[in-house]
C-alpha cells in the first residue's frame, strides 16, 4: 500500500477514526492489526518474514536479560548475552541476505571467477525483495542491542513489541526508530490532541507534495534523460544530475514526513529523518542531516563499535569506509550502491585530510569564515560531491556511471540552456515551470528550518479561517498539480527497493 | 463542551471550503466534451421525441436542427464516440431518465463486437456529463472490468486534473454545441472502395447483439419505438455481416432497419470526411434527409414548428446556421468549402478560371461540384474536360441553377492571374450575403 495510493486515503482515515473511538487500552492492538493489513497488502506471504524478525529479537530481548541474572560469574553472562546478540543477529542478517543479497553474491562469484577463468554458473533464485526488510530488520536488531547495552529493558508484551517492529507509517521505508523512543510511546499511547492533529495533517500535505508535485515530476525528466544517456548528453545529464538529487531528497523526504504526519496525527511522535540536508557545509555535515535515523544507526552500531574516531586517524578511515560501504550496499545490492557509499566516505576523509590545508588557506586569503559568501562556497562544493555519488546511486551500473560522468563534462551542447530543447525530455515547458517553482519553495522552507523557523507554528498561530484556508489551498494545489491518477503509473517510492 | 463545538464548527467550516475547492477544480478542468454535447439534452430532455444512438458513425450523420428545420421534428443525437453498444445501452438507460422520446433510433454499428469498453478516453466524453449516482455505479461496473480503472470514470478530475498546464479561456467560459449533439465533419477524404454484400450471412452473436437485444427490449418495456439503423460508410466486409445481424435482430423483435449500405442515399466519392468511416456534412445531411422522410411517413411523430412550447428551436435555428455559416468562413481550402456550399440553406454563385485548370490539381473538386449539382452536369464536365472557364449560379431557395462555359471578365485584369475560383455564398433564409471567397491558384483561401 503506497501513501500515495487511493488505498491508503481510505485506510488511514478508518484506522484514525477507530484509534480515537476505541479505549487508550486496546489502541495499541488496533495499530497492530492495522500494521499487519498495511504490510499484507502487498504481498501477504511475506508476513511471515517480519513476524521470523520479530520473534527473534523478541526472544532474544527477554534472554539477553535474564542471561544478565543468575549467580553464576560476570565472564559467563557476558559471554551468553553475546551469544544471544550474535544469534539475532545471524538470524535476522542470514534472511535479509537471502531475499537481498543471495542472488547479488552469486552473480559477483559469477563473475570473478569468470575473469579467472573458471566456469562454476551458478543460478540465481530470483526472489522477490520483500517491501521495507532492511528498515524493519535494523529496527528490530537496533532494539537486541539497545536490550544489550542496558539502555532499555526487555519488552515482554509480545503484541507491543510487534507493534514496535510493525507500526505502519514507518514501517516500509523508515525512518529507522530507536526502541528507547517509539516503544515508551507505544506503552501508553497518548491521548490525541487537535494540536498534534493538525500537525500531522500539515506534515502530510508537505510530505504529499513532495512526493507527488516533486519527486514524481522531477522523475519523468531524470527517467527520460537516464533512460537514455547515449542521446542525451552534456548539458541534459547536467541538469538530470542536478534535479536527480532533488528528486531523491523529496522522495525519501516526503514519505518520510508522511509517516511522521501519520504517526503524529495517532499521537506518536517519530524522530525527523531530514534537516535540510542539501544546506550542509561539509559532507560529514549532510550525512548528520540526510537519512538521520539510519545514519545514527550505522555510527550507533557499527561505527562506534568498530573503534570510531578513537583510536588514531588510519583506524577512524578504515572505519569510515567500512561504514559508508556498507551503507551503500544497505542501499542496494549492486557493486555501484557500494562505490556510491565508498565515495562519501572518500569525500569525507579527504575533507578531514585537508582541514589544516582549508585554515591555513582561509587565513591567508583573509577569508571572513562567517559570510554569506564562504557559506555559500562551502554549501555548494558540498552539493557538487554529494551530487557526483548520486550519478553511481541513480545510474544503472558503475560503468553506466563512469559513462554518463564523462559524458556530462565532454558533450558541448550548451545551447541547451536556451533554445526549449530541456522542454523535451518528458514535461513540458508548463511543467518545468512548476517544477522549478516547486524547488523554490522546498528552498526556501528548508531555509525556514535550517535557522529554526517553524512554518508549522506560523500556520497554527493564524485564524482558523485561515488555517482552513491555507489547508484548503495545499489539498487543492497537490491535487491539481500532482502526478497521480489515471494514465500516471504511480512510481513506487525509490526507497521501497531497499 | 464549548472547546468541541468549536473545534467542530472550523471542521465543518474547513471541509465546507475544501468541498467547494474540489468541486471548482473538479469543473474547471473537465474538458467539456460531455458537457459540450450532453448539457443540453439533460436541463432540457423533456423537449425530445426521437433520441438518437450510437457510435461517431451516426454523431457524424445525423443532425437534428435540420430535423427541426424541414420536419418541425424534436430530436437529440446522443451518440457517442468509438463506443461499443453495451455503453450506448447504458447511454440510453441514462438518458431515459431525462427525457420521454416517442422514439429511439438506434446505429447498429460495432453490432459485431465483443468489447464493453471501447477506448478509455472516447468512454468518458458519452459518461463524464453524467451525474455520479446508483445508476452509473452500476454502468461503470458492468462496462470496465478492472477495479483499479472504474475509479476515473466515477470522478474524472482523476483523468483531468492534469489538464492544468492547457487551461484556456474555453476551461472558464464552458459552452454549449449548437448542434444538439451531432457533430457535422468539414473534412473531405476520397473513399476506400466499398466491400460487396457477401453472400453468406455468418449471423455471430456477440456482446455486441447481446446489448442490442437489451436496448430493444428497455424501449419497448417502457412503449418507446425502434428504430435501427446502418449508417453508410466505405464498409468492409465484416461491416456488411454486422449490417445483416442488425437486420435479423430487427426482424426478430418486429422493429424497423434501415440498412443504409443496402441504398443509394449518399454519393461516397463526395460524401465521406475520411477514406474509411465517417460521413463529412453533405453526406450527413442527406442521411438526415432520408431519415426525416423514413420517420415522417412510418412513424406519428408530431411537427412543433410554430409552438410557443418550441419556439426557442427557432432561435437554436439560427444560432446553428450562424454557426454553419462561422466554420465555411474558417475554411481555408477550397474542397472543404465546395463540401460546405452543398448544404441547401444556403445558395451560391461560383466562378471558376479556365486559365487556374483547377482539375488537374485534386481528383475532388469535380464530384465535389458534381454534387452541388446533384450529379455532374454536361457543362461541368465540359469544363473540366476542356479546362474552360465555367461559372454557375445555385439557388436552392428557387430550386433553380444556370451553368455557363467559357465566360470571360468577371476578375480584373491585375486579379486573373492569382485568382482560381471565387465563390459567394448567400443565407437562404434572408437573401443575405454570408461570405465570398477567392482562392489562388493553389486553391488556398486569399
Amino acid at each position: 500500500m503506497l501513501f500515495n495510493s487511493l488505498h491508503f486515503l481510505i485506510f488511514f482515515p478508518i484506522v484514525v477514526g477507530m484509534y480515537y473511538l476505541i479505549p487508550q487500552k486496546v489502541r495499541a492492538y488496533w495499530l497492530l492489526a492495522a500494521s499487519y493489513y498495511f504490510y499484507m497488502c502487498w504481498n501477504a506471504k511475506y508476513v511471515v518474514l517480519l513476524l521470523f524478525s520479530t520473534i527473534v529479537t523478541y526472544v532474544s530481548g527477554i534472554l539477553l536479560e535474564r542471561c544478565g541474572r543468575g549467580d553464576i560469574e560476570e565472564k559467563r553472562k557476558r559471554r551468553r548475552r553475546k551469544l544471544c546478540v550474535a544469534a539475532s543477529f545471524i538470524l535476522n542478517l542470514s534472511v535479509l541476505f537471502i531475499f537481498k543479497y543471495l542472488d547479488f553474491g552469486i552473480e559477483s562469484l559469477n563473475r570473478i571467477l569468470g575473469y579467472l577463468h573458471i566456469s562454476l554458473n551458478a543460478p540465481s533464485f530470483d526472489l522477490l525483495l520483500p517491501v521495507g526488510i532492511s528498515f524493519y530488520t535494523f529496527q528490530a536488531l537496533g532494539y537486541t542491542v539497545d536490550v544489550y547495552r542496558g539502555e532499555i529493558y526487555a519488552e515482554k508484551n509480545f503484541f507491543r513489541y510487534a507493534l514496535f517492529v510493525s507500526f505502519f507509517p514507518q514501517l516500509v521505508a523508515g525512518p529507522i526508530e530507536r526502541s528507547k523512543n517509539l516503544l515508551r510511546q507505544l506503552d501508553r499511547p497518548a491521548k490525541p490532541k487537535f494540536d498534534s492533529f493538525r500537525e500531522g495533517v500539515l506534515l502530510m500535505l508537505w510530505g504529499y507534495f513532495m512526493k507527488v508535485v516533486l519527486a514524481d515530476r522531477i522523475a519523468v525528466f531524470v527517467d527520460t534523460v537516464y533512460g537514455d544517456f547515449e542521446t542525451y548528453t552534456g548539458v541534459y545529464l547536467i541538469v538530470a544530475t542536478l534535479l536527480f538529487a532533488v528528486q531523491i531528497y523529496c522522495d525519501f523526504s516526503g514519505y518520510s514526513v508522511i509517516a511522521l504526519g501519520a504517526a503524529k496525527i495517532l499521537g506518536i511522535q517519530l524522530m525527523e529523518n531530514f534537516d535540510a540536508p542539501y544546506l550542509s557545509a561539509s559532507v560529514a555535515e549532510f550525512w548528520r542531516r540526510w537519512h538521520i535515523s539510519l545514519s545514527g544507526w550505522f555510527r550507533d552500531y557499527l561505527y562506534i563499535p568498530l573503534g570510531g574516531n578513537r583510536k588514531g586517524k588510519i583506524r577512524k578511515y578504515v572505519n569510515l569506509l567500512v561504514t559508508f560501504g556498507v551503507s551503500g550496499l544497505w542501499h542496494g545490492a549492486d557493486w555501484s550502491y557500494v562505490i556510491w557509499g565508498l565515495l562519501n566516505g572518500v569525500w569525507q576523509i579527504i575533507g578531514d585530510v585537508l582541514t589544516p590545508l582549508k585554515k591555513k588557506m582561509v587565513g591567508l586569503l583573509d577569508v571572513k569564515k562567517d559570510s554569506l559568501s564562504h557559506k555559500c562556497i562551502r554549501v555548494a562544493t558540498t552539493f557538487f560531491l554529494v551530487d557526483l555519488a548520486w550519478v553511481f546511486f541513480r545510474a544503472d551500473s558503475a560503468f553506466s556511471a563512469l559513462r554518463i560522468i564523462k559524458r556530462m563534462f565532454t558533450a558541448k551542447n550548451h545551447w541547451v540552456w536556451f533554445d526549449g530543447s530541456l522542454f523535451t525530455c518528458g514535461l513540458n515547458r508548463q511543467n518545468f515551470t512548476l517544477m522549478i517553482w516547486g524547488i523554490l519553495l522546498l528552498f526556501v522552507v528548508d531555509i525556514c528550518k535550517y535557522r529554526g523557523i517553524s512554518l508549522r507554528k506560523v500556520v497554527a498561530e493564524q485564524d482558523y479561517w485561515a488555517q482552513c484556508l491555507i489547508v484548503t489551498a495545499a489539498v487543492l494545489g497537490i491535487l491539481l498539480f500532482g502526478m497521480w491518477g489515471a494514465g500516471y503509473d504511480a512510481a513506487n517510492f525509490i526507497y521501497f527497493q531497499f | 463542551m464549548k472547546k468541541y463545538l468549536k473545534g467542530l464548527f472550523w471542521g465543518c467550516i474547513g471541509a465546507a471550503f475544501l468541498s467547494a475547492g474540489i468541486c471548482f477544480v473538479t469543473k474547471l478542468t473537465d474538458p467539456g466534451y460531455g458537457y459540450s454535447r450532453n448539457k443540453e439534452f439533460m436541463d432540457e430532455g423533456e423537449t425530445y421525441d426521437i433520441l438518437f444512438f450510437g457510435n461517431s458513425h451516426a454523431a457524424h450523420a445525423v443532425y437534428p436542427m435540420e430535423l427541426w428545420h424541414n420536419y418541425g421534428m424534436a430530436s437529440y443525437n446522443l451518440a457517442g464516440f468509438g463506443i461499443p453498444l453495451p455503453a450506448t445501452y447504458w447511454v440510453i438507460k441514462n438518458a431515459l431518465d431525462y427525457a420521454q422520446p416517442k422514439m429511439v433510433v438506434v446505429d447498429c454499428y460495432s453490432i459485431g463486437r465483443e468489447d464493453k469498453t471501447g477506448k478509455k478516453e472516447m468512454l468518458h466524453a458519452s459518461l463524464d456529463a453524467i451525474p455520479l449516482n446508483a445508476k452509473k455505479v452500476r454502468m461503470i461496473r458492468d462496462l470496465v472490468d478492472d477495479p483499479k480503472e472504474r475509479l476515473e470514470f466515477y470522478w474524472d478530475f482523476t483523468v483531468y486534473h492534469d489538464r492544468w498546464w492547457d487551461l484556456d479561456q474555453a476551461d472558464f467560459e464552458k459552452s454549449m454545441g449548437l448542434e444538439k449533439g451531432a457533430q457535422i465533419a468539414v473534412d473531405v477524404a476520397p473513399p476506400e472502395e466499398m466491400a460487396r454484400e457477401p453472400d453468406k450471412f455468418i449471423g455471430k452473436e456477440t456482446v455486441g447483439t447481446a446489448y442490442l437485444r437489451r436496448i430493444i427490449e428497455e424501449c419497448q418495456s417502457r412503449g418507446i419505438d425502434v428504430l435501427l439503423t446502418y449508417i453508410p460508410f466505405p464498409a468492409s466486409e465484416e461491416a456488411w455481416q454486422e449490417a445483416m445481424c442488425a437486420e435479423r435482430i430487427a426482424k426478430e423483435y418486429g422493429v424497423s432497419y434501415i440498412n443504409f449500405l443496402d441504398l443509394q442515399v449518399v454519393d461516397l466519392e463526395s460524401d465521406c470526411a475520411d477514406k474509411d468511416s465517417h460521413l463529412n456534412g453533405s453526406g450527413g445531411r442527406k442521411v438526415t434527409e432520408y431519415i426525416g422522410q423514413y420517420i415522417e411517413k412510418h412513424y406519428d411523430i408530431p411537427d412543433h414548428r410554430g409552438e410557443d412550447a418550441y419556439a426557442e428551436w427557432d432561435d437554436d435555428y439560427r444560432r446553428y446556421t450562424d454557426y454553419k455559416i462561422d466554420t465555411m468562413r474558417n475554411l481555408q481550402s477550397l474542397d472543404k468549402y465546395l463540401m460546405m456550399c452543398s448544404d441547401p440553406a444556403f445558395s451560391c454563385y461560383i466562378y471558376v478560371d479556365g486559365d487556374a485548370d483547377i482539375w488537374k490539381q485534386n481528383e475532388m473538386y469535380l464530384p465535389l461540384f458534381g454534387n452541388l449539382l446533384g450529379g455532374k452536369t454536361d457543362k461541368l464536365e465540359e469544363a473540366a474536360a476542356s479546362g474552360s472557364s465555367y461559372f454557375l449560379v445555385l439557388d436552392n431557395q428557387k430550386g433553380s441553377r444556370r451553368e455557363s462555359v467559357g465566360e470571360e471578365g468577371l476578375f480584373d485584369v491585375e486579379e486573373k492571374d492569382s485568382v482560381a475560383v471565387q465563390i459567394t455564398v448567400v443565407n437562404g433564409q434572408d437573401g443575405v450575403i454570408v461570405d465570398n471567397k477567392r482562392f489562388d491558384n493553389r486553391l488556398n483561401q486569399f
